[in-house]
């Protein structure tokens, strides 16, 4: 399956497995994957990436730290 | 409910095992095939057919040999260490089947040798006068009904231990069940028969050929009911190994073609022409020898499929 | 020299895979196989859960089918701790032991041989302790003479709740996991 998140961005495709070790509203991608750099000949486009799905934060007014967790995705079925 | 996620990841036995291809039950085929022959054969020797009566089982000898060592080069190939195979024969462990195996291979060649033998015309064998003198010794009745008894013999070790090597490894609960080696050799016979009535050329011979093939049949489905029940009634894990089969992924394969055009349908026009009901066709033993073939490659591919399900 | 065998506290275990690693480094284990892993076995349903982390590997059993099934001598009980290892050279490769193994521990190597863990044979005879133990950085791991009632093992099993992998396989495995 495909993430589609609020902006419209598409992860690579991925094996997806329900489990109850989460929230049900939840879904849960090992960070480090979908590596886009040509070089890294081993990793590159393995998997899907977090970090392109995460294009909206919110900043902490007092100390700037940034929470990525505003972010939303739909699973959309691999033809 | 439980989830269960394991970071092994070994070629063949993940995420199901499956070490043994087409190699496998090929050889189960041939080799049960051939077992079924030298019971035949041995029978019809016992029963005093002689060479020159155009019994088949002057030429069941021969085929055996073929067929036997179709088989055993199936087995070599499966083999991942082939250059160490003579180790198979250095030794011999007694609670392996598959030790009693290598050596009933080997001990079956001289016993189907001496049986074509037999069958070759003495005039031949003139240049070799020992050779021909062997043969003689062997058309005399009471050799010939001696050796008739060692096909036998070597026939039923050759058709059952192969089954009771599968149930032995208990791992894989489809297997545990100690009408296995009984159902290989029934349906080894029922093969051989098949294929020595198609090939009869005694009408008689075909006649009551025929009919000892449909009771085969008869009793192979009664086996595989057998084998059945004692999965159904053992234990979860057996239960859950016997649901492939009722209802699992293996259901349609093993019902339609080991069982229905296997035995139901072969066994169904058997009967018919036994009871001179319809004609005579080959399509009846066809379907016998290919569900035997069928038989070996569901029951090896089900059988790994199945493990113990215990955490 | 009784038998050998091995005690895992799961709740110590974090699953950080050290013991995998260890044992591919220490054996040559061929890329793309391992002779040991994690597995987590996670029970109930949320917020009701129970989880497991187990590491698991060739449980060098009392009754070890393994070497029952074997039609050369191969697969062979070891005289120091009963270990269950295997000669390469006797092997044929023809893969019973690997159908006979509840655990599915066995794999083929490359070089055609069956191979599982050896509990790092050559560093206990020397000794030393398998690597896996070795290298766990929570200490979950203990090693040692299941037949010794003084040894660190056996008191371990005495004293604490455990569990073993598919009893009722009756293969009689001797690694035990503290709950």
């Amino acid at each position: 399956m495909r993430l589609r998140n609020q902006d419209g961005i598409v992860s690579n495709a991925v094996r997806v497995r329900v489990t109850e070790a989460i929230r049900p509203d939840c879904v849960y991608m090992v960070h480090g994957f979908g590596h886009t750099a040509r070089g890294l000949r081993s990793a590159y486009g393995r998997g899907a990436s977090d970090a392109q799905l995460i294009t909206r934060y919110a900043t902490d007014p007092l100390m700037g730290g940034t929470a990525t967790n505003v972010n939303f995705v739909t699973l959309e079925a691999e033809a | 409910m439980l989830e269960f996620v394991t970071t092994r990841h070994n070629p063949m036995v993940d995420p199901a095992l499956h070490v043994w291809g087409w190699e496998v039950p090929v050889y189960l085929f041939l080799g049960g095939w051939v077992a079924g022959s030298m019971i035949i054969a041995g029978w019809l020797a016992r029963r005093g057919r002689r060479p020159g009566d155009g019994c088949v089982c002057h030429v069941l000898p021969w085929l055996s040999l073929v067929l036997l060592s179709l088989g055993m080069g199936a087995l070599f190939l499966d083999l991942e260490h082939r250059l160490y195979v003579w180790r198979m024969y250095l030794t011999f462990q007694p609670l392996s089947p598959m030790s009693w195996g290598g050596w009933i291979l080997i001990l079956v060649y001289p016993v189907l040798l001496l049986g074509a033998l037999t069958s070759i015309p003495t005039d031949l064998l003139s240049r070799w006068p020992a050779v021909a003198a062997l043969a003689a010794r062997l058309r005399q009745p009471e050799a010939a009904g001696r050796l008739g008894m060692v096909s036998i013999v070597a026939g039923i070790a050759l058709g059952i231990y192969t089954g009771i090597l599968l149930s032995s490894l208990g791992a894989r609960p489809l297997w545990s069940s100690a009408a296995l080696g009984p159902l290989f050799l029934v349906s080894g016979l029922s093969t051989g028969a098949a294929f020595a009535h198609l090939i009869a050329r005694n009408a008689d011979e075909q006649a009551s050929l025929l009919k000892a093939d449909t009771v085969f049949l008869a009793v192979e489905l009664a086996l595989i009911g057998l084998v059945l029940v004692g999965l159904l009634t053992a234990s979860a894990v057996h239960a859950n190994a016997a649901a492939l089969l009722l209802g699992g992924p293996y259901t349609a394969v093993f019902w339609v073609l080991v069982v229905g055009l296997g035995i139901l349908l072969p066994l169904l026009l058997q009967a018919l022409m036994v009871s001179h009901r319809i004609p005579h066709t080959v399509i009846a033993p066809l379907l016998v020898i290919g569900g035997g073939l069928a038989l070996r490659f569901v029951i090896v591919s089900a059988g790994q499929y199945s493990h113990w399900i215990s955490p | 020299m009784a038998r050998l065998g091995m005690v895992i506290d799961t709740r110590q275990c974090v699953g950080c895979m050290d013991c995998v690693v260890a044992c591919k480094t220490e054996n040559d284990v061929p890329d793309g196989h391992c002779r040991d892993w994690i597995s987590q076995r996670l029970e109930g349903a949320m917020p009701d859960l129970h989880l497991t982390i187990t590491s698991e590997r060739c449980n060098h059993c009392d009754r070890p089918p393994c070497v029952t099934c074997c039609p050369t001598g191969a697969s062979h009980v070891h005289d120091y701790g009963k270990v269950v290892l295997v000669d390469h050279d006797k092997c044929i490769g023809c893969k019973a032991c690997l159908a006979s193994c509840p655990y599915g521990a066995r794999f083929v190597h490359p070089e055609g041989y069956a191979d599982k863990c050896t509990f790092c044979m050559h560093r206990v005879e020397k000794g030393e302790l398998p690597a896996c133990v070795a290298v766990c950085p929570t200490h979950a791991m203990h090693f040692g003479d299941l037949d010794d009632p003084q040894s660190e093992v056996s008191r371990l099993i005495a004293s604490r709740r455990h569990f073993v992998l598919k009893p009722d396989a009756g293969t009689g495995p001797r690694i035990y996991y503290l709950e």
